[in-house]
C-alpha cells in the first residue's frame, strides 16, 4: 500500500495559474512546492499547507500579475471594430426587429431616467445643511386607542429644559411660527402693507443659527439676542425694502400687526438648494417678553401643544438619537402632569426625513408613491429587456451558420459572447441616445405628475453616471442570456445550417416571458378599471347633502365682531346669489371638529361627536335632509340641535321621531333635539360616517357658504359673482386675504390622491401593454416570416386565410390566456386590498376581470394579425419560390 | 538615460545568484537568504526581483533540471551576465569609496 503523502494544496495552485504569467508558472509552481517539502519536513503538514498558500496568494501582486501577457487581448482590440462592424450591418439588415428592440427599450430607458429625476428630487430635499446627519426634529408622540398620535409641535418650555437637562446635546433650537400683519413705513407715504404669508415668519433665539447656518450679506448671529432685533432673508427684504444693498436695510423698521416696532439687524441669504425650510424673516426671541406676544405665547405652558411651537436639535458628535429620544422622554415626563393616556414620548426625526413627514400623519405618501414609481420604472424596463431577449434569441436562430464559421476559423466562445453584447449595446446605446432626446417631451407631456423642481440638467454629472450605468446594465441584462445561447451552438451541427442548439427547451423561458409581460398588462389593466369605477363611484354617490355650485371663504378666525353677520347679510343683497350661510367649516372637507356629548337616558351615553356649526341657513343651503323635525332656530347662542341618524342610533331611540326634544348635554349644558337628518359623509371615503351634530355655535362661526343659481356656474360667471364679493369682504376685512373654493373642489382634493394613483396606473398601463405588444409584434413577424415556406405550402394544398392566421398566431394566444390566469389572482388580492382601504366602496366583479382580459386579447390579436393576414394572403408562388 | 540603479534586495539577489553560481533558483535563494542572512523573505518578493533583474539584462535564465522535490517541476536557473558583474562591481567600488570618507569609522589598534 502506497504511504500517504501530503501534497500542496490544488485550490492554491489553481488559484497561483490564474495569478502567475504562464511562462513563468512551472518554475514559481516548483519553486514553491520545494518549499512546501522544506516546510512539510520541519513544520508538518498543517502548516506547510497553510504557508503555501499564503505565499500563493502574496503572489497577487502587481509587479506579478502585470506581467502577464493577455495575449488574446490583441486579437479582442482587433476583432473590435469587427464586432462593431458587424453589429452595424445586422442591425441595417434587421431594420424592423432593430427598431423595435430600440424603441422598446427607449421606452424603459426614458422611463427609467424621468423617475429618477423625480426621485433624486425628491430625495435631495435638505441634505445640504452642515452636520446635518446630527440634526434631528423633535417630535411628541402618544399612543391612545392603539394609534400612535404624533405631533410636529413642542411645548414652549421644551428647548430651554431640554438644553438644562439633557446632556449629548450641542444646542437646541425651539422656534414660534407667527403671521402677523406686516407693515413697512415708507418714510413720508403711508406704510406699506404686505399680506400674511403663512408659516414664512418665526420667533427664534440665537441658537436657532447655530443648527442653521446661514450666509450672512449684513449682520452676524448675535444680534438676533436683543430684543425687537429682526433678520430677514435677501428675497424678503428686497420685497420690503427695494433692491439697496443687504448692509443699508440695518436699523430699517418693520412694525408688526400696528403696534409691535421692530428694526433690521441682519440679512442672510436665501438657501438656494432643495429644502421645506421656508423661513424668511427671523423675529428675536427676547422680543416675546416685551410685547403683546407674551399674551399669544404662553412660554412657560407645559400643555401647550401647537403646530407653531417647533424645535431642532442638533446632537453632539457621535451621540445616539435613540438614547437622547430616550433622555429626553425621562426629562419632558417630568414636567407635564400625568397624563390618563399612555405616556408621551419624544422623539427624534432626522432632517432628510422631515421632506417626506411634513404632517402628523404617522405614514408618509410620498415616499410610498416614491417607492411604488421605483418599482415601476424596473417593470418597464424589465418589460423592454424581455421584448429584446425573446427577439434576439429568435433571430440569433438565423445567424447559426455565422456562429459555426467564427468557430471554426478559432474563435472562442467568449469571444462569441462579447460580440453579441457589443451588438446588444450598439442598440442599447441608441436607445439611450433616443430617451435622452425623449426625456425633455416627456416631461413637459407629464408635467401634471411630476414635481416642479425635477428638471432635466444636461450638466449633472449624477445624471450621466446614472444614464451611463444603466446602458451598461440594460446592455447586460438584454444581452447576456441571447449571447450565451447563440455562442452555444455546436459548430459541426450549425454549419450544415439547422439549429445546432440542445434540445427546445429554451422556448420555455421565451414562452415564460411572453406569459409573464401579458400577466403585468393584465395586471395594470384591472387596476385602472378597478380604480376608474371606485373613483367614479365616489364622485356620484349621494353624500346626504348638496354641494352643488356652493363656494366657501374664510374671514378671520379670531375675530370677535359680528363682522362676518354683516357680510353675510350684505352678500343676501347681491342678486346672484341664492343663498348665503354662515359656518365653521364646510359639511365634507379636511376640517373636522370633535366634542364630547352626554345623553342621560335609561343609561348615560358619552360619546365623541362631530361637531357642525352653522346657523338656519346651513342646513338649508347644503340641503341636508331631515327624517323628523325641524331647522334649527338662529339666535345669539347655541339652544338647540339637529343631529344625524347615525348619531340617533347610537343613542338608542327607535326611529328618528322617537329622538325628538330628547335633550343632549354639552358642558353639562343641556340642548334639547329638534331634528334628525340623513347621514351625510363629512370625510373621505376612506372613512366610515359617525355620529354629527349640528348647532348654531356663533362663536364658530367665521367661514360663509354662499350658492349661486346653476345658470351662472354653467355659463362660468362665478368668478365675476366672486370679485363682487371680495368688494365687500375687503371693505370690512381690509387685512385679511381672500381665498375661496367650491365645496366640490375641496371634496376632489380630498380624493386626490386616489385620482393621481388611478392616472399613473392608467399611463402605465398603457405603457406595459405598449411594450408587451411590441414584443409580440416582433416576435409574430418573426414566425410569419420563418413559416413563409410552410404557409405556401398550406395554401397550395388548400388552407384558407383563416386557417393560417390561426395556425400563426394559437401559439399567442394560449400564452396570453395563461397570463391572464396567472394574473387574475394576484391582481384580485391586490385590487381587494386597496378597496379595503375605503369605508364606501364598489364590490369586486368578475366584469372588471373579464372586460381587462377581453382588452389584452383583443389588443394582442389586433398586433398579431398584422403580420398574419399579410403572409397569409401573400401569392404562394412567391413564398415557394423563396430560397 | 541615468545611472542604472539597484535597490538593496535587488542587490542582494544578484549577488547570491553570482554566488550561487549553476546553482542560483528562486528557492535556493529563499533558502540561503534564510540561512546566511537569517531574515525572512516571500517568495513572491524574491520572483519580482529575479524578473526585474532580467529585465534590466543582469541576468538571463534557462530552464534546469526537474527533481521529485518538487513535483516534477523543471528548475529556472539563473546566471549573472557581464553586465550584471560589471555592476556589482562599480557599486561595490563607490562603496567603498564612500565607507572610506567616513572619518570616525577608522579603525585604531585593535
Amino acid at each position: 500500500m502506497k504511504k500517504y503523502q501530503p501534497v500542496p494544496p490544488t485550490w492554491a495552485i489553481r488559484l497561483l495559474r490564474i495569478i502567475c504569467p504562464a511562462k513563468s508558472f512551472e518554475e514559481i509552481e516548483g519553486d514553491l512546492t520545494e518549499e512546501f517539502y522544506r516546510d512539510l519536513r520541519r513544520f508538518g503538514p498543517k502548516r506547510a499547507r497553510r504557508e503555501f498558500a499564503w505565499n500563493v496568494v502574496r503572489y497577487a501582486r502587481p509587479a506579478i500579475v502585470s506581467r502577464n501577457k493577455y495575449s488574446f487581448h490583441l486579437n479582442t482590440l482587433a476583432m473590435f471594430s469587427n464586432y462593431f462592424k458587424i453589429a452595424w450591418r445586422t442591425v441595417t439588415k434587421n431594420l424592423a426587429y432593430s427598431m423595435i428592440n430600440v424603441f422598446g427599450l427607449a421606452f424603459g430607458i426614458c422611463a427609467c431616467l424621468i423617475i429618477y429625476l423625480v426621485v433624486s428630487y425628491e430625495f435631495s430635499f435638505d441634505r445640504f445643511f452642515p452636520d446635518e446627519d446630527r440634526i434631528f426634529r423633535l417630535e411628541i408622540t402618544a399612543k391612545s386607542n392603539d394609534k400612535e398620535a404624533r405631533c410636529i409641535c413642542v411645548p414652549p418650555p421644551t428647548p430651554f429644559t431640554m438644553r438644562q437637562e439633557v446632556s449629548g446635546i450641542e444646542t437646541v433650537a425651539g422656534y414660534f411660527q407667527y403671521d402677523p400683519k406686516i407693515s413697512v413705513p415708507d418714510g413720508a407715504n403711508p406704510p406699506k402693507h404686505f399680506e400674511r404669508q403663512t408659516s414664512s415668519l418665526i420667533i427664534a433665539g440665537p441658537e436657532y443659527f447655530d443648527i442653521f447656518q446661514y450666509r450672512w450679506l449684513a449682520g452676524n448671529p448675535r444680534v438676533i439676542k436683543d430684543p425687537f432685533k429682526v433678520v430677514l432673508s435677501e428675497s424678503r427684504a428686497h420685497a420690503y425694502f427695494g433692491s439697496v444693498p443687504a448692509h443699508q436695510m440695518i436699523g430699517k423698521e418693520i412694525i408688526y400687526n400696528d403696534s409691535l416696532q421692530v428694526t433690521v439687524a441682519g440679512v442672510v441669504q436665501d438657501w438656494k438648494e432643495n429644502t421645506d425650510f421656508r423661513v424668511t424673516e427671523i423675529l428675536s426671541m427676547s422680543t416675546v417678553e416685551g410685547s403683546f406676544l407674551k399674551q399669544v405665547i404662553p412660554m412657560d405652558n407645559w400643555q401647550w401643544y401647537m403646530h407653531s411651537s417647533q424645535a431642532f436639535v442638533k446632537l453632539k458628535k457621535g451621540v445616539s438619537r435613540l438614547q437622547t429620544s430616550d433622555l429626553m422622554t425621562a426629562s419632558f415626563r417630568k414636567h407635564i402632569p400625568e397624563d390618563k393616556n399612555a405616556p408621551q414620548r419624544v422623539e427624534l426625526m432626522p432632517l432628510p426625513s422631515i421632506h417626506f413627514h411634513n404632517n402628523d400623519h404617522e405614514e408618509s405618501k410620498l415616499l410610498t408613491t416614491l417607492y411604488a414609481l421605483i418599482g415601476l420604472a424596473g417593470f418597464i424596463l424589465i418589460l423592454a429587456v424581455i421584448n429584446f431577449v425573446n427577439l434576439s434569441t429568435a433571430q440569433s436562430l438565423k445567424r447559426v451558420r455565422e456562429i459555426g464559421i467564427r468557430k471554426t476559423l478559432g474563435s472562442y466562445r467568449i469571444n462569441i459572447v462579447f460580440q453579441f453584447l457589443v451588438e446588444t449595446l450598439v442598440l442599447t446605446a441608441f436607445a439611450s441616445t433616443v430617451a435622452i432626446l425623449a426625456v425633455k417631451p416627456a416631461l413637459s407631456f407629464l408635467g401634471h405628475y411630476i414635481p416642479g423642481g425635477a428638471s432635466f440638467d444636461i450638466s449633472s454629472p449624477g445624471l450621466w453616471v446614472f444614464i451611463l450605468s444603466l446602458t451598461f446594465l440594460t446592455t447586460l441584462l438584454a444581452g447576456f442570456y441571447p449571447a450565451q445561447m447563440a455562442s452555444a451552438y455546436r459548430p459541426a451541427i450549425s454549419l450544415k445550417g439547422t439549429a445546432g442548439h440542445r434540445g427546445s427547451n429554451k422556448w420555455y423561458l421565451r414562452k415564460g416571458l411572453i406569459v409573464f409581460q401579458f400577466a403585468i398588462s393584465l395586471f395594470f389593466i384591472v387596476a385602472t378599471l378597478v380604480m376608474r369605477d371606485q373613483i367614479r363611484f365616489m364622485q356620484t354617490k349621494d353624500r346626504g347633502f348638496s354641494t352643488h355650485a356652493i363656494a366657501t371663504f374664510r374671514t378671520n378666525w379670531n375675530d370677535r365682531t359680528s363682522r362676518t353677520k354683516m357680510l353675510a347679510n350684505e352678500l343676501k343683497s347681491i342678486p346672484e346669489i341664492v343663498g348665503v350661510a354662515l359656518q365653521s367649516v364646510p359639511p365634507m372637507g379636511f376640517a373636522k371638529m370633535t366634542n364630547m356629548f352626554k345623553y342621560k337616558g335609561d343609561t348615560m351615553v358619552e360619546t365623541e361627536v362631530s361637531v357642525k356649526a352653522g346657523n338656519s341657513d346651513f342646513i338649508t343651503l347644503y340641503g341636508f335632509r331631515f327624517l323628523a323635525g325641524r331647522n334649527i332656530a338662529n339666535g345669539d347662542s347655541l339652544r338647540e340641535l339637529v343631529i344625524n341618524d347615525y348619531y340617533r342610533k347610537v343613542l338608542g331611540f327607535k326611529n328618528a321621531e322617537a329622538a325628538l326634544g330628547s335633550l343632549l348635554y354639552f358642558n353639562d349644558k343641556p340642548y334639547p333635539i329638534v331634528g334628525v337628518v340623513e347621514d351625510f359623509h363629512e370625510q373621505s371615503f376612506h372613512e366610515a360616517i359617525g355620529p354629527a351634530v349640528v348647532g348654531h355655535w356663533n362663536e364658530f362661526e367665521h367661514s360663509v357658504a354662499v350658492k349661486f343659481p346653476e345658470e351662472v356656474v354653467a355659463s362660468g360667471r362665478a368668478p365675476e359673482i366672486m370679485a363682487q364679493v371680495e368688494k365687500r369682504f375687503k371693505a370690512l376685512f381690509p387685512d385679511e386675504p381672500f381665498n375661496y373654493h367650491f365645496v366640490e373642489e375641496e371634496i376632489q382634493w380630498m380624493h386626490e390622491a386616489e385620482q393621481k394613483t388611478e392616472s399613473l396606473m392608467n399611463l402605465s398601463m398603457m405603457i406595459t401593454i405598449f411594450i408587451s405588444c411590441l414584443g409580440i409584434f416582433g416576435l409574430s413577424m418573426y414566425t410569419a416570416e420563418m413559416r413563409t415556406k410552410e404557409i405556401g405550402v398550406r395554401k397550395v394544398l388548400g388552407a384558407s386565410v383563416f386557417n393560417i392566421v390561426i395556425s400563426l398566431t394559437n401559439e399567442f394566444i394560449v400564452l396570453i390566456a395563461v397570463g391572464i390566469c396567472v394574473a387574475t389572482p394576484i391582481a384580485w388580492y391586490f385590487m381587494k386590498d386597496w378597496l379595503s382601504k375605503f369605508a364606501y366602496r364598489i364590490d369586486l366583479s368578475i366584469v372588471e376581470f373579464l372586460a381587462a382580459g377581453a382588452i389584452a386579447l383583443s389588443v394582442a390579436l389586433i398586433t398579431m394579425s398584422f403580420h398574419a393576414i399579410k403572409s397569409a394572403r401573400a401569392n404562394p408562388v412567391e413564398s415557394l419560390r423563396t430560397e | 538615460m541615468t545611472k542604472e540603479y539597484l535597490g538593496e534586495f535587488e542587490e542582494l539577489v544578484l549577488i547570491l545568484v553570482a554566488a550561487l553560481k549553476s546553482d542560483a533558483y528562486g528557492a535556493a535563494i529563499v533558502a540561503q537568504i534564510e540561512e546566511k542572512l537569517n531574515r525572512n523573505v516571500n517568495f513572491s518578493g524574491v520572483h519580482v526581483a529575479l524578473y526585474r533583474l532580467e529585465d534590466k539584462g543582469y541576468i538571463r535564465s534557462e530552464f534546469g533540471g526537474s527533481t521529485n522535490e518538487r513535483g516534477g517541476r523543471r528548475k529556472r536557473i539563473y546566471t549573472i551576465t557581464s553586465a550584471g558583474m560589471a555592476m556589482l562591481k562599480t557599486m561595490q567600488e563607490s562603496r567603498m569609496e564612500l565607507w572610506k570618507m567616513v572619518p570616525q569609522l577608522k579603525v585604531y589598534g585593535a
